[in-house]
């Protein structure tokens, strides 16, 4: 059965059977036990001593014992204030391990507290000190042969009511009622245990619930539901609260994810501010890029500038060159005119004089060999032949020289001019060079370079962190358990409501007929719903739990644990262990024939329809004892404490 | 560019040597070298020395500075300027070959010109093959021939004036001296021998522009 309803939960959430296990146990989700019946529990005797102080003083030792299934009263004479409320909040506390609300001189009084008990044939003890109002004892279980197995021991009221809800909880196989404590994500999973439990066994004060005495975590629902045996009930209030703690788990993940992405957000902010700051450094820095730029210009233009210089200057030392070669050669050639001017003239002179003897020898120039130097033009001195050059020979060559000298002149003024311009040129040349250089050596040397690679690799980190933070801020994945939990929960609620449907018509029969039968006699019909909601029909009218008489909330509230305890006995699935504990039913009340009534139907039920015991206690002592077996009472005189 | 062809010629070193003969030479004490002579120009390296002036017009030009430098004529400033101006030391150098003892060229042919026409004559001492000085003995037919030459043509006319400020700067000095105030020069020392001894004209330039901007202060 288990095992199919976890393959039903599987194929629900769309899981794997063995996930769904490991999950629902995980979340203490768990599927209804086997049906056993409930077990039955009963007081088979109180007893505490003490030492009364103040207004009264004395010892006192209370003993009541040969207790069993049955109504029990504690009663007086018209009387309150002696003792009776006592007697039962004792013994609820004994049971409790919580004190509910004991007089605290008379817990002061207190110095020793007994209860035993029988869970069906299992025999069990409290035992405890009271010092100073604080209990300190044992929970023992009584072997047949007499001997004390101790189950728990206790020295505080913590203690105590944890060693008591421990011991019955197990005891009673009731599954604590988890609830919700505390909002969203700072929401915590409680339980109600024995404590909050045992309000389906007494019933005090103003009768403001069907079940228990408060409303919170929804607790006489949840109360019915377990006393009910309401199948999966247990499951649907554990899977509904796993489903709200796996809420709050998911409230805190997105709060913690809220933060975090708050957190990266703030990075974020932080980063991207950097990276605006370090690009802003950076085109500042551009600047120095154009500089770095115009620093690559400058030192072009003092190649360019250079070269350009080297270049002109090369074509001005060819022109020079050229130019004084020319004028060389126009030199020269005007030297030959000359010399051939000069020497033509000179030749003419000295040719017109006559030789007088010979430069060597100095030997006289004969009249015969002048005469021969005239006629045969030999030389008169060596009688060679004279040269004969003619005027128009040296005429041309004296034009010739002139021209020539006259064209180089020409040749050589260009040339010269030439070199001029290009001198020119070469001074413009060297002062652009001389400018491009003084531009170069202007430009302050810059660490500009290296601090933008710096920018540029902070840039590059930064972005890298920008990029990373955008990725990191994916939602974190849904809960695994949660479609596995909703899905044992809707499957559980499902036949839970399938179940309590037909369970709660019953429920409300059984209440009907039994209010009726404890004297609410105008009632014609209730309503219970799965929230322990009353509704119901009131002398033609509709009412609400909350809106019908005190007394009538009592048996209403009676009806219903016994309508629960009957109904378990019936399904075998109940899980009331037939203990109620009735504070003072007919004190409020007027018409004495309604506590008749309550009393005679609770004896009835209690010993003949189904196992109960029943205490209760009353002011009334003369019905009590009229109406119950007079040995089943506890009785003060008039006048006299019970204890 | 090709190498100069050197044009110069004997007839224009016959007038060159006349010119200086005449402008150096002195008249004689006495007629023992004949009645014709009118003046005497003593030592071969006296007439090389003046020569070698009227051939360098820059080194010339350098000497008239020295004297501006010494006595301060403005004449003498102003000349050399003009030398250096009408590119003197281009046109109308006529190169020499540095020897053991200065420049020198043989003067044989240029001589024998003036010698044939009974212009100038030369008297030697010493032994034939080893002949200790050349005294050069201008005629009255050689002076006169000068001022002909000179009258022929301005540019003849040139070699008589140039001749005269050489033999003015050069004074009453020997040629050995002279020699020496030429050695002065960095150039005319550093000139290898058999070598062609090089131009100072743009030193001598330089120096004429300082000592111009000084004389202007």
């Amino acid at each position: 059965m288990i095992e199919r309803w976890h393959e039903q939960v599987a194929s629900k959430a769309g899981a794997d059977l063995s996930d769904v296990e490991t999950i629902l146990k995980r979340r203490g989700v768990r599927t209804r036990r086997g049906a056993r019946p409930a077990r039955r529990l009963r007081v088979t005797s109180l007893a505490f001593s003490g030492e009364k102080k103040g207004h009264v003083t004395g010892r006192f030792d209370f003993s009541w014992s040969g207790l069993g299934d049955g109504v029990w009263a504690v009663a007086s004479d018209g009387t309150n204030l002696v003792g009776k409320s006592t007697v039962l909040e004792i013994l609820l506390w004994s049971l409790r391990g919580d004190v509910k609300s004991l007089q605290v001189d008379v817990r002061k009084w207190l110095e020793h507290v007994r209860t035993d008990f029988t869970l069906d044939e299992d025999a069990f003890a409290v035992d405890f000190d009271v010092v100073k109002g604080v209990p300190a004892g044992r929970l023992m279980r009584i072997l047949p042969d007499g001997s004390v197995d101790e189950k728990d021991a206790f020295e505080t009221h913590v203690g105590f009511a944890s060693a008591m809800s421990d011991f019955m909880m197990e005891a009673l196989d009731l599954d604590p009622i988890p609830f919700q404590l505390g909002k969203d994500e700072a929401a915590k999973v409680a339980e109600h245990g024995w404590k909050a439990l045992s309000g389906g066994l007494y019933f005090w004060g103003e009768h403001q619930r069907l079940l228990g005495e408060t409303d919170f975590g929804g607790l006489p629902g949840r109360i019915l539901q377990l006393y009910v045996g309401m199948p999966w009930a247990a499951t649907v209030m554990q899977a509904s609260a796993a489903l709200k703690d796996l809420g709050t788990e998911e409230l805190r993940a997105k709060a913690v994810q809220r933060t975090a992405s708050e957190l990266s957000a703030k990075a974020v902010g932080q980063i991207q501010g950097d990276l605006n700051d370090a690009r802003d450094r950076l085109s500042k820095l551009a600047d120095d890029t154009d500089f770095v730029r115009r620093i690559d210009g400058l030192a072009e233009a003092v190649v360019k500038a250079t070269a350009a210089y080297n270049e002109i200057e090369r074509r001005l030392v060819e022109a020079e060159d050229e130019a004084q070669a020319l004028r060389a050669a126009a030199d020269a050639d005007e030297r030959e005119a000359r010399d051939i001017r000069e020497t033509f003239v000179a030749s003419s002179f000295f040719n017109g004089l006559q030789p007088t003897c010979c430069p060597r020898c100095e030997a006289a120039v004969t009249k015969d060999r002048i005469k021969r130097e005239l006629t045969d033009f030999n030389c008169s001195i060596c009688t060679e032949p004279l040269p004969a050059e003619k005027m128009e020979d040296v005429n041309e060559r004296l034009a010739e020289a002139e021209d020539r000298a006259s064209a180089t002149r020409a040749a050589a003024d260009r040339a010269a001019a030439s070199a001029r311009d290009l001198g020119g040129l070469v001074k413009a040349a060297r002062d652009d060079m001389r400018h491009a250089r003084e531009a170069l050596g202007a430009a302050p040397a810059s660490s500009g370079l290296r601090q933008r690679r710096d920018i540029e690799l902070e840039i590059a980190r930064l972005e890298g962190m920008l990029k990373a933070h955008s990725e990191g801020a994916a939602a974190p994945p849904a809960a695994p358990d949660r479609q596995v939990v909703a899905a044992a929960h809707d499957l559980a609620k499902t036949a839970m409501d399938e179940a309590a449907r037909e369970l709660l018509s019953e429920l409300d029969d059984e209440v009907l007929k039994l209010a009726q039968r404890f004297g609410f006699v105008s009632l014609e019909s209730v309503a219970i719903n799965a929230q322990a909601q009353m509704n119901l029909q009131k002398g033609g009218a509709s009412a609400v739990f909350g809106d019908v008489t005190k007394g009538e909330r009592l048996r209403l509230r009676i009806a219903t644990a016994i309508a629960l305890l009957r109904m378990g006995k019936k399904l075998g699935v109940g899980r009331h262990p037939g203990l109620l504990i009735i504070d003072s039913p007919g004190a409020d009340e007027t018409d004495d024939s309604n506590l008749e009534a309550l009393l005679k139907e609770l004896r009835s039920i209690a010993e003949t329809e189904v196992g109960l015991q029943v205490f209760v206690s009353s002011a009334k002592a003369r019905e009590v004892v009229t109406l119950l077996n007079p040995d089943n009472c506890r009785v003060a005189a008039k006048g006299e404490y019970l204890w | 560019m090709p190498p100069a062809v050197e044009t110069h010629t004997d007839q224009q070193s016959a007038v060159r040597l006349l010119a200086a003969i005449c402008a150096a030479a002195y008249p004689p004490a006495d007629d023992k070298f004949g009645a014709d002579v009118v003046a005497v120009l003593r030592a071969q390296s006296r007439l090389q020395a003046l020569d070698f002036w009227i051939r360098y017009p820059d080194y010339l030009a350098n000497e008239l500075l020295n004297e501006f430098e010494k006595t301060g004529a403005k004449d003498d400033l102003n000349l050399a300027r003009r030398i250096l101006n009408d590119r003197e030391p281009d046109l109308r150098r006529v190169p020499m070959i540095r020897y053991h003892f200065g420049a020198f060229e043989p003067l044989h042919n240029p001589l024998s010109i003036l010698r044939s026409r009974g212009l100038v004559r030369q008297h030697r001492h010493g032994e034939p093959g080893h002949v200790t000085d050349t005294w050069y003995l201008l005629t009255n037919a050689g002076q006169e021939a000068m001022a002909k030459l000179a009258d022929a043509a301005v540019e003849l006319a040139w070699y008589r004036d140039r001749a005269a400020v050489a033999a003015r700067v050069a004074g009453a000095a020997g040629g050995a001296a002279l020699k020496g105030r030429q050695y002065l020069q960095d150039e005319y020392a550093a000139t290898p021998l058999k070598g062609m001894i090089p131009s100072i004209a743009k030193r001598v330039r330089a120096r004429l522009d300082e000592l111009t901007e000084a004389a202007g202060r």
